[in-house]
């Protein structure tokens, strides 16, 4: 019974250390993703006039159309780009918290690159964007590299009290009633259509990913690098199954808020002796 | 009935390696993790050391 025990205790540890595993052997042929789920592709670029500089990077080998996951802030009265490859949206229920807006801005704009930067050496169709809705004349910048800290939080700051809470829900207009943000949820709820044409529109290909059960500045980092990673890398795969790293920082969260709320209350018990 | 001290140790490092592996924010959600783990296997073992002393056959007078 003991050698039980301890075999068992091995598995575990085996199975919660990613690091300690060897690297898996490449994954086999997605299986075709559930309906309505349409696999997402990105269109063919436009040809390239002869004699023009190529793009700097080069396609993977697996002969995947290149995807690279940018942001921008797009204004209320500014059209929404339909020439990029995707395009998503940070859906935020109306009366959110500012502060979770803008821990999750911070998110946003340190782990997606700068679609601005991006759109100067390659094609908007190797882009899958994803925009922060910003009320029409805000001082918010479209796009923009962020360098500092300090630099973000001023940006969140002004991204987070002008977010476009109307032109969210057009967007979650646009899902599927099932796909969209469950009721009393905090959000975000990140969602894209590929390709960006079809933006907005019912029965075609989208991927979501509930950020509602995440929370703390680092979690939401690690969130938007897996919606980034999915997105660049796997967008067919969004919908099926799981990843460890999506349970982890659920999970995580999930403990932290116990606690907090386990603490909170043995100090009201002490308070009041 | 001796305390099972084989499954609390047990559920004590199981929740060191959830902590390594959640790694919490709080000082509080890592004391539960770890709180929870040690509590479920104690109960786990206290469960299996009762079955199986319930399975074992009855001692006789001269101790055979």
């Amino acid at each position: 019974m003991k050698r039980l025990h301890v075999v068992g205790l091995a598995l575990l540890l085996a199975a919660c250390s990613p690091s300690l595993r060897p690297p898996p052997p490449p994954p086999p042929p997605p299986p075709p993703p559930p309906a309505p789920v349409v696999e997402a592709t990105l269109p063919e670029p436009p040809p390239r006039p002869v004699g023009a500089r190529p793009p700097t990077a080069s396609r993977p080998p697996t002969g995947r159309p290149m995807a690279i996951a940018t942001r921008v802030f797009l204004a209320g009265n500014e059209p929404v780009p339909g020439q990029f490859g995707a395009i998503a949206v940070v859906i935020f229920p109306n009366g959110s918290d500012p502060a979770r807006l803008q821990q999750v801005c911070r998110a946003f704009v340190a782990v997606l690159d700068d679609s601005g930067e991006v759109s100067e050496r390659l094609p908007d169709a190797a882009q899958m964007v994803t925009i922060w809705p910003v009320k029409s004349g805000s001082a918010v910048p479209r796009s923009g590299v962020v360098s500092s800290a300090a630099e973000a939080d001023r940006l969140c700051t002004a991204a987070a009290a002008n977010y476009d809470y109307l032109r969210a829900q057009q967007a979650m207009a646009g899902l599927p009633s099932a796909e969209r943000l469950a009721p009393a949820t905090r959000g975000p709820l990140l969602a894209a259509w590929a390709p960006g044409a079809d933006f907005g529109r019912q029965h075609v290909s989208i991927l979501r990913y509930d950020l509602s059960g995440i929370a703390g500045q680092q979690r939401l980092i690690g969130a938007m690098q897996v919606w980034k990673d999915k997105i660049e890398r796997q967008p067919e795969l969004w919908q099926s199954g799981w990843n460890t790293t999506k349970v982890r920082l659920w999970l995580s969260t999930q403990v932290d808020e116990l606690g907090a709320q386990i603490g909170a209350a043995m100090k009201l018990v002490n308070d009041s002796f | 009935m001796k305390p099972p001290v084989w499954a609390s140790t047990a559920g004590f490092l199981i929740g060191l390696v959830l902590v390594w592996w959640l790694r919490p924010e709080t000082t509080e959600g890592a004391a539960l993790v770890i709180i929870v783990c040690t509590a479920l296997l104690t109960l786990g073992g206290i469960i299996v050391q009762a079955v199986r002393g319930k399975k074992a056959p009855p001692a006789t007078e001269d101790g055979k």
